[in-house]
């Protein structure tokens, strides 16, 4: 973990309420796993006044770029459309855990939803160059909506469900979980409900799955007891673990739902 | 150069910065960022006899400039405090202040004697404030008599310096402070988080699953520095004042309204560097203003 000044390269909208921000942060490229995150802000006041969680979607250690894709949701991220070229922006990170590839990984599943698709698209890549199998399933809204969907193709096999049917398969991604392959892991972030359906799901199908979690957060870095998620710990008692530090990334079956 | 050293109420600080209680944990976050060492203080996580769950979530949403939290609490309790973060904190050269909170008036007794012993305690700081625990927390603090009684307990139960910190969710302030220096407070704090509240208009419910939340961060700041001007005013003992500091401009306005020192919390939310920025800071602006000693600033606000 570390504070970095980074500078912005570019920061575009790629979508309706999607934004994309590459930034060089050689620091935090050099030390970032797939699954950390950032807290970032763009705010040179007090009001905002947090800085808000952001997960990476490229980290690139030789060159020392990182990219994110973020959600145009409120304040703080309507201030982040405002950065431009070559403008600096205070990065704390990289934060939390990350996800955990196995050795004897063979074939993976990737399952992503809405906004929680952009962190996945390191892990696609680690998997790929560790040489294991990916098959990846991509929810969204509409076609519009659907994110690096051509940059997972690097990777895996990818294929989509959409809510309208404007892409891929009319449904939820969950409603296209392959019954019939027996994966070695279950990689899943996205909305809560989404999550809990592949936890489901995988538990069916006896594979071991982990997810990436979302709350609103105070500090990022494991401070404040702010971001909590409720976890069965291995003698049965629910214990409250911090999403910033002992996630983001946690073991399906230990996440009470 | 600026003379930061500071000593009160039978603690001794390095200079006049400490991080505030439930915003530092017990240090090892903070400490992969700057060495612990360069802080007067550092207030651990507000500490039970037992281990506390805390609340539900959510338990953080960001308000006006600021956040409400209702985090509740949640700690390991006093036993695994002692033996697992306490070695920790002994490496730094920094006052370590342990926060202790009770669901019921003997746990208050029963914690400062636990600590009494444990080396490397330079104060209890007494929490009958927090506003996010159903029994106990904030009920003790609003009432002058059982400010005083949880007091006298502690006081009774250690030799070590006993700060109370108070709420600022009463009617005056100045009556609790004095209340409890009666009892035997050696110094008092000020002020834990202000009681709020916020609604999701959408889902018409609020957004804390606690209902209500303390209110931290800038948007506190004027009250709070206002709460510290009166209890300077009401009582001979030593203050430590916090509430919304963010830089050292702050902090230097809590110093000239009567505190002896200041506590920076939700700060290292907006920038976990702010204790040794505000360090740089306040050194440079003392010695531009040719202040000798941070001493001679307590109090100087002239009103």
């Amino acid at each position: 973990m570390l504070l970095e000044k980074a500078t912005v390269l570019s920061n575009k909208q790629i979508r309706p309420d999607y934004w994309q921000l590459g930034l060089h942060a050689p620091q935090i490229a050099a030390q970032a796993q797939p699954g950390q995150f950032m807290m970032v802000t763009a705010a040179d006041s007090y009001d905002p006044f947090l800085k808000r969680p952001m997960g990476i979607n490229i980290i690139d250690p030789k060159s020392g770029f990182i990219r994110i894709i973020y959600l145009v949701l409120g304040r703080g991220t309507k201030l982040l459309t405002k950065l431009r070229e070559n403008m600096e922006i205070d990065l704390l990170g990289p934060l939390g855990n990350s996800w955990k590839v196995e050795e004897s990984c063979r074939r993976a599943l990737i399952m992503g939803g809405g906004s929680g698709v952009a962190t996945l698209l390191p892990l696609a890549r680690e998997l790929f160059y560790r040489r294991v199998k990916v098959d990846v399933i991509l929810g969204a809204r509409s076609k519009d909506y659907l994110s690096c969907a051509d940059e997972f193709a690097d990777y895996g096999s990818v294929i989509y469900a959409t809510i309208d049917g404007s892409a891929g398969y009319k449904g939820l991604a969950t409603d296209i979980y392959p019954d019939d392959i027996r994966y070695d892991m279950v990689y899943a972030c996205g909305p809560m409900k989404m999550m809990e359906k592949v936890v489901h799901l995988s538990r069916k199908h006896q594979i071991r799955c982990q997810v990436s979690l979302e709350e609103n957060m105070g500090c990022g870095y494991g401070v404040c007891m702010g971001c909590i998620c409720s976890v069965r710990e291995p003698d049965g008692h629910v214990v409250y673990k911090r999403i910033c530090k002992d996630g983001p990334v946690f073991n399906g079956e230990e996440v009470f739902w | 150069m600026v003379d930061l050293r500071l000593q009160f109420a039978g603690i001794q600080l390095k200079n006049p910065l400490l991080t505030a209680s439930g915003t530092c944990g017990y240090g090892r976050e903070l400490a992969q960022l700057f060495d612990l060492s360069i802080l007067g203080g550092i207030c651990v996580k507000g500490t039970t006899l037992e281990p506390r769950l805390g609340n539900p979530p959510p338990r953080i949403m960001e308000t006006a400039g600021g956040l409400l939290n209702s985090v509740g609490l949640q700690n390991p309790g006093v036993e695994k405090v002692i033996e697992e973060e306490m070695p920790f904190l002994r490496q730094f050269d920094t006052a370590v202040v342990v926060n202790i909170a009770g669901h019921q008036e003997d746990d208050y007794r029963l914690l400062a004697e636990r600590l009494d012993s444990v080396p490397g305690i330079a104060a209890l700081e007494v929490n009958i404030s927090c506003p996010n625990v159903k029994n106990g927390g904030m009920a003790f603090g609003t009432q002058p008599a059982t400010a005083a009684r949880i007091t006298t307990l502690v006081r009774q139960a250690t030799s070590l310096p006993v700060i109370v910190k108070l709420s600022p969710n009463v009617t005056d302030i100045g009556e609790i402070a004095k209340a409890v220096e009666a009892a035997g407070a050696d110094c008092v704090s000020l002020i834990n988080t202000l009681m709020g509240m916020t609604i999701d208009i959408e889902k018409r419910r609020p957004f804390l699953a606690n209902i209500t939340g303390g209110l931290s961060g800038p948007a506190l700041k004027p009250v709070a520095l206002r709460m510290v001007w009166q209890t300077y005013r009401a009582v001979s003992i030593p203050i430590i004042g916090m509430g919304g500091i963010c830089n050292a401009m702050d902090a230097i306005e809590f110093m000239l309204a009567g505190a002896s020192a200041f506590q920076i919390g939700a700060a290292a939310f907006h920038n976990p560097l702010a204790a040794p920025d505000i360090l740089a800071d306040l050194t440079q602006w003392l010695d531009t203003h040719g202040v000798a000693k941070i001493s001679d600033i307590i109090g100087e606000a002239q009103c």
